[in-house]
């Protein structure tokens, strides 16, 4: 009934002009930079960031999901028609989807791909709406060991999930650690490592890092490689988009089960959209009666990817809502918006502002419709941005960026720092480092260092108190037993290896 | 010099660098974490890592890249025209606070756009133009955000 009536209020706030604006703007930048391949969700949200500032905190975050969001749909259209993906999470869609086309049932694909992210995003939505509050409530008796131990725990997680190896990211995580340290120390106020400069005092902010990396290091990125588009866009007609009765059959459990496996992936730290379609793909070949078929434009091989990408990004918005810890780069984003507003999400944020929250899920239910609208009728429409020449693109994103750099906190030294690592990324990028652990290193430095600290106080040193409280207890025995099956595992597949190949840390 | 040994080498020192300046603060004790408490930590946990990863680099010296991994790949033009836009920028933000805004930004749109692969210096000049007013209006106008119009111009 609580939940009926925050959606309700969530609808009603919804219909004012600018959170309605901030629905269709996100979306359709959304299916755009979806759609252009080399400008992701990632960098968009980046440069874009700075924007929300002066649209309100719900309006704000409406655009940022509705960006994220449009993207899972907009990938998987070059994917399927052009064989190049829009987005990392659309590459397994290529298989499958790029080999339809080939066969004349592109349309099929589409509408395999729209259908299926509609649905899976709509039954995650509903199951956002019915986790997150509990979580929440439940979150309410957390203490610092608990946040601490889930800090830790999801940042080592991540260490495994991300694209680099273990090593590295713990590298990046540790990095991102130490940049959060500068400035003043969360428990004793002492201003540390400023080197006698007034501006590093106030502490470097993650969201000149993160513009600095996703959305200047993309633009140097592209500079040095140039890659444009080849288009040859086959046309596609309306009566092209309807699947025959056969597909229809073969793709609606693998939508269910995707937006299943999208979900619970989606909770977990790392790019959880991402990894889901690589697991959905596995799981409808595993259990499909066709599996020759895969790789050869098999429907589910489209359907159950597409699914899982769309849910994986809504279960993602879980922990940030209901515990207000971003466990991915994109939701760290949606943490930064907030934060400029003055609004910290976590347990409290549905009950002090549930004006915000409510109608931030609203906007998910509209947004996804509109979505499936601009990717099925419209498609043909949206694929023309791909005529867009990209120096165009690039160089009035340079400038947003700047300017929107700046405006965070008026000050040019923001600027500095994002221009510092935009080189950064594009180098990290080259020395084989992930840009993502670094940005929740910085985010969740504070709130580790914080959290340990009083732990460490509460406990009076001693490292057993956090075994001796249920929950963190819980969660640190559970991820120690977690870590120590895979790195069995991986050690058995280690000496199972040729010798020659080596370790690779 | 191989790149993981480069990469791990500059880790290790920006590890040694922190653990250092993080000395100057108290460590306290572990039941009373003082400010310089978690920085050593850190610290220390970098520099581990990062000869990890050294030791690992020798172990598989053979199959990695050299440094010049990070320029080779890529066309000499296209490494030109990236430098040339970041000191553009570097020269727009130096020039910001005496040239102001409105003056500047078209000015780089217009080059970042030709040294892009825009050819048409029609094309750049408007859209320098177009983009510089835009963003001044969605900023200065709408979002209120105090953009440097330049000292030069008594603004």
């Amino acid at each position: 009934m609580e939940i009926f009536q925050g959606l309700m209020l969530g609808f009603k706030g919804l219909f004012t002009g600018m959170n309605l604006i901030a629905v269709f703007v996100g979306t359709v930048l959304g299916t755009i930079v979806g759609i252009l391949p080399g400008l992701g969700p990632a960098a968009t949200m980046a440069i874009l960031l700075p924007i929300t500032l002066g649209m309100g905190p719900a309006a704000g975050l409406i655009m940022l999901s509705g960006i994220l969001f449009g993207a899972q749909y907009g990938g998987s259209t070059t994917s399927i028609l052009l064989h190049i993906p829009g987005e990392a999470s659309a590459v397994i869609t290529c298989i499958d989807g790029y080999e339809m086309a080939k066969k004349g049932r592109a349309g099929a694909a589409l509408t395999a791909a729209a259908v299926g992210s509609f649905v899976a995003a709509q039954l995650s939505f509903f199951g956002l709406t019915l986790f997150a509050m509990p979580l929440a409530r439940f979150a309410l008796r957390f203490g610092p060991p608990e946040y601490f131990a889930i800090a830790l725990v999801g940042l080592l997680i991540l260490t495994n999930v991300s694209g680099g190896t273990f090593v590295r990211n713990l590298m990046m995580i540790v990095l991102g650690i130490i940049l959060s340290t500068v400035g003043m120390d969360p428990i004793s106020g002492l201003i540390r490592f400023d080197f006698g400069y007034y501006e590093l005092g106030k502490g470097i902010d993650y969201i000149p890092v993160l513009i600095g990396l996703f959305g200047m290091g993309e633009i140097i990125q592209w500079v040095m490689t140039k890659e444009e588009v080849p288009i040859r866009l086959p046309s596609i007609r309306l009566r092209d988009l309807y699947p025959t009765r056969e597909e229809w059959k073969r793709m609606t459990s693998p939508i269910f089960r995707g937006g299943f496996i999208g979900f619970f992936t989606g909770l977990l730290p790392g790019p959880g959209a991402i990894t889901a379609t690589y697991i959905s793909y596995t799981v409808e070949k595993r259990i499909s009666k066709r599996p020759e078929e895969f790789g050869h434009g098999a429907i589910e091989g489209v359907a159950g990817p597409e699914s899982a990408n769309n849910a994986g990004s809504v279960g993602q918005m879980v922990p940030l809502l209901s515990l207000g810890l971003p466990f991915s780069a994109l939701t760290a984003m949606m943490l930064g918006c907030l934060q400029m507003q003055g609004i910290t999400p976590g347990p409290l944020f549905m009950v002090q502002r549930p004006d915000v929250f409510w109608v931030v899920i609203a906007s998910f239910y509209l947004g996804n419709a509109m979505l499936l609208f601009f990717n099925l009728p419209m498609v043909g429409v949206f694929a023309m941005v791909l005529r867009i020449p990209m120096y165009m693109l690039m160089a009035i994103v340079t400038l947003i960026i700047i300017v929107g750099t700046y405006s965070i906190g008026n000050a040019m030294l923001d600027v500095w720092i994002m221009l510092g690592f935009g080189i950064i990324g594009f180098l990290m990028r080259r020395f084989n480092y992930e840009a993502p652990p670094l940005v929740l290193g910085m985010v969740f430095g504070p709130v580790m260092e914080r959290s340990m600290a009083q732990s460490l106080l509460m406990f009076q040193g001693s490292l057993l108190g956090f075994w001796k409280r249920p929950v963190s207890g819980t969660i640190l025995t559970v991820a120690a037993i977690g870590f120590l099956v895979f790195g069995l595992v991986k050690l058995l597949r280690y000496q199972r290896r040729p010798v020659k190949q080596g370790i690779t840390v | 010099m191989k790149r993981d040994e480069a990469g791990a080498i500059f880790f290790i020192c920006l590890g040694l660098f922190y653990t250092l300046i993080s000395m100057k603060h108290d460590m306290g004790t572990i039941d009373n974490p003082q400010p310089g408490f978690f920085p050593r930590v850190m610290g220390i946990l970098m520099v581990l890592l990062s000869t990890l990863v050294l030791v690992g680099s020798f172990r598989r010296r053979k199959q990695d890249k050299g440094l010049s991994v990070v320029w080779k790949e890529f066309d000499i033009k296209n490494i030109f025209f990236a430098v040339a836009i970041i000191l553009c920028v570097v020269l727009y933000l130096l020039a910001m606070n005496t040239l102001g805004f409105l003056f500047l930004s078209p000015f780089l749109v217009f080059v970042i756009a030709w040294m892009m692969g825009g050819k048409s210096w029609v094309i750049n000049a408007v859209m320098g133009i177009v983009t510089s007013g835009l963003i001044y209006w969605t900023f200065w106008i709408i979002m209120r955000v105090p953009i440097p119009l330049g000292s030069f111009w008594g603004k």
